[in-house]
């Protein structure tokens, strides 16, 4: 599953549509270094990557201004006054492809889960049941009622697979106040996000990726195989530094971005590349391929195994191309290749 | 003997017909699948089969029980329950990255009707060496014989396959199964189970696959054939895994089981 991490600042702005009681917060960025006189003694500070900080009034400005350095001209930091609670708690939505849960617990207690077995809600007596295990007034049951059905609109409305509200802390007055939020939503959903697309970073790479200690970077067309790929280089006597997966249905900038991250990164000495086949044939695969290495000035050497559909026509275009290049047919060769290349 | 396609299989397409899509059908007709026909508008006829606007007509007028489906994300949730709603029997999603929330709400609508069997989204499809293929898949690296694959996935199903083949074993049905899917993998494993020629259930996943440990525990504890749990962790080289299933084979033939 795809999903996308949502700074607090964004995660705040959203959820305050669903009737999320957030405490009076502000933010501050760039472009806004003006803290606001919060009329608060103490006030809770968060930003981006950065742990959360709780500081006093006459250290607020300072604190913000040193906090402004380190973060992105389009980032933000939140304050929020710091409220005394007689109880805090924790309440989350999340979801996998065939199940969706919510979820709530009183500060350093037991966690009580019911799952969502309708898109948009749970039941009645599910909230009841959920409610009942919490020591609050009827009136506090009904706060936290409207809090949690604003959190489920939230996680069907935005495309979200988890929002947690934490800390929600219960004050004297017997009223909710969410002073921490965070989110992450669903990749894949994104096209029908427009709001959310325009403010998330998304990682531009085009393949999955692995980091681990050798020194031959490995990259095969689907994380299986990639992952089957880097255990035939340990059996070559040898370890892996990466694993890259292009996944089946890659194009040709894919497999170039790819293969240019593999030439590029400093770790990785050799390049094994283990392709087998399906959606693409091997002869549309080995002209990309032999296009971008007769251009290459690579210093790197490459084991290629190429097989699948129309496996002999791509394997015979890729023959002899670069002193550099070694072109196997099947996997055990594509071993034993490698075996010889790394004796030399 | 096959599960879920077999030369009875009369399949639909529901998909975009880009060139490469055309070219897997292209590939799926040689081979001897029955597509049927195609869901789409504006085109009557593709490839020499007829393009209706909506699956029931395309069910109706050509009695189709498998439909196979390659669309762009947004589109993947809607094409299933379409599927689904002309009781279709087998839906192969091929489509990938559908959002979370509709694969659940499709997911539960399927499970509360009881009309179909999905595979995937993400699936790479479904063969049965020698009668029928559904999906990309190189159709030469497949041979008929005693182990039924379950895949999550492709490549590596490709890379056993093939090494099966050379090594003189075969596969009654390979089945592509989407990520994350445990409950799809149980009821394939079952389908196995009750095949008399199946002789061995090779489960591949890999280590991303985040259900995996539950499933091989559910696969093991549940089920009584021989169980042999493919993926990086079960094998140490994968280039010998065909050797290994064919002394498997050997061994399960010289062994009684249950």
């Amino acid at each position: 599953m795809n999903k996308v991490f949502l700074q607090e600042y964004h995660a705040f702005s959203l959820l305050k549509r669903f009737n999320i009681p957030f405490a009076p917060y502000s933010f501050v960025d760039q472009r806004c270094k003006e803290t606001g006189n919060l009329g608060i003694d103490r006030a809770v500070i968060r930003a981006p990557n950065c742990p959360l900080r709780i500081v006093a009034r006459d250290e607020l400005k300072t604190l913000v201004s040193e906090l402004l350095e380190t973060i992105a001209s389009d980032e933000k930091i939140v304050i929020i006054p710091e409220i005394e609670c007689e109880k805090r708690y924790r309440i989350w939505a999340k979801c996998t492809m065939d199940q969706a849960e919510i979820g709530i617990c009183e500060e350093g207690g037991k966690e009580y889960t019911e799952q969502i077995a309708e898109i948009h809600s749970l039941y009645p007596f599910q909230m009841r049941r959920l409610l009942s295990h919490l020591s609050l007034t009827t009136d506090e049951k009904n706060r936290l009622k409207t809090i949690i059905q604003g959190l489920e609109r939230a996680f069907i409305r935005l495309d979200a697979v988890a929002i947690e509200l934490s800390p929600v802390g219960l004050s004297e007055d017997g009223l909710f106040h969410v002073l921490g939020a965070s989110m992450y939503i669903d990749q894949n959903a994104l096209f029908r996000q427009k709001e959310i697309a325009y403010f998330v970073k998304i990682a531009k790479k085009p393949f999955w990726y692995t980091r681990l200690e050798g020194n031959i970077g490995c990259m095969a067309n689907g994380q299986g195989l990639v992952e089957a790929t880097a255990d035939l280089v340990e059996s070559a006597g040898a370890a892996a530094a990466c694993m890259v997966s292009i996944g089946e249905q890659f194009a040709e900038k894919d497999f170039v971005e790819a293969f240019r991250f593999l030439q590029e990164e400093k770790e990785v000495q050799y390049i094994f590349i283990n392709l087998f086949t399906g959606i693409k044939s091997c002869e549309k695969i080995a002209k990309w391929i032999k296009k971008y290495v007769v251009k290459s000035d690579c210093t790197k050497k490459v084991v290629l195994r190429l097989d699948g559909t129309e496996g002999n026509e791509g394997n015979r275009l890729l023959q002899h191309i670069k002193p550099w290049f070694y072109v196997a047919r099947t996997c055990k060769q594509s071993a034993s290749t490698l075996k010889k290349v790394l004796e030399k | 003997m096959p599960i879920l396609v077999d030369h009875s299989s009369r399949v639909i397409y529901q998909g975009t017909l880009e060139e490469e899509d055309l070219f897997d059908l292209q590939q799926c007709l040689a081979y001897g699948t029955k597509i049927v026909a195609l869901v789409g508008e504006g085109k009557q006829e593709v490839l020499g089969l007829p393009v209706f606007p909506t699956v029931a007509q395309a069910k109706k007028q050509t009695n189709g029980n498998v439909s196979w489906i390659r669309k762009h994300p947004q589109d993947i949730a809607d094409s299933i329950l379409e599927a689904e709603d002309s009781s279709v029997e087998l839906i192969i999603c091929m489509g990938l990255n559908p959002p979370v929330h509709d694969m659940r709400e499709v997911r539960r609508i399927l499970k509360k009707h009881g009309k179909s069997r999905l595979l995937g989204p993400a699936s790479f499809g479904a063969i049965t060496p020698d009668q029928t293929k559904v999906g990309a898949m190189p159709a030469y690296i497949f041979s008929s014989g005693p182990v039924g694959v379950i895949s999550t996935s492709a490549s590596l199903a490709y890379e056993v396959a093939w090494q099966m083949t050379q090594a003189g074993v075969g596969i009654p049905t390979c089945v592509g199964t989407g990520d994350e899917q445990v409950e799809e993998i149980d009821g394939i494993v079952q389908l196995f189970e009750q095949d008399r020629g199946t002789e061995i259930i090779l489960v591949i996943g890999h280590q991303c696959t985040k259900r995996r440990k539950p499933m091989l525990a559910y696969v093991q504890k549940e089920h009584r054939k021989t169980v042999h749990k493919a993926g990086v962790e079960a094998i140490e080289n994968i280039s010998t895994i065909g050797e290994q299933l064919c002394s498997l084979c050997a061994k399960v033939r010289g062994t009684k089981y249950s």
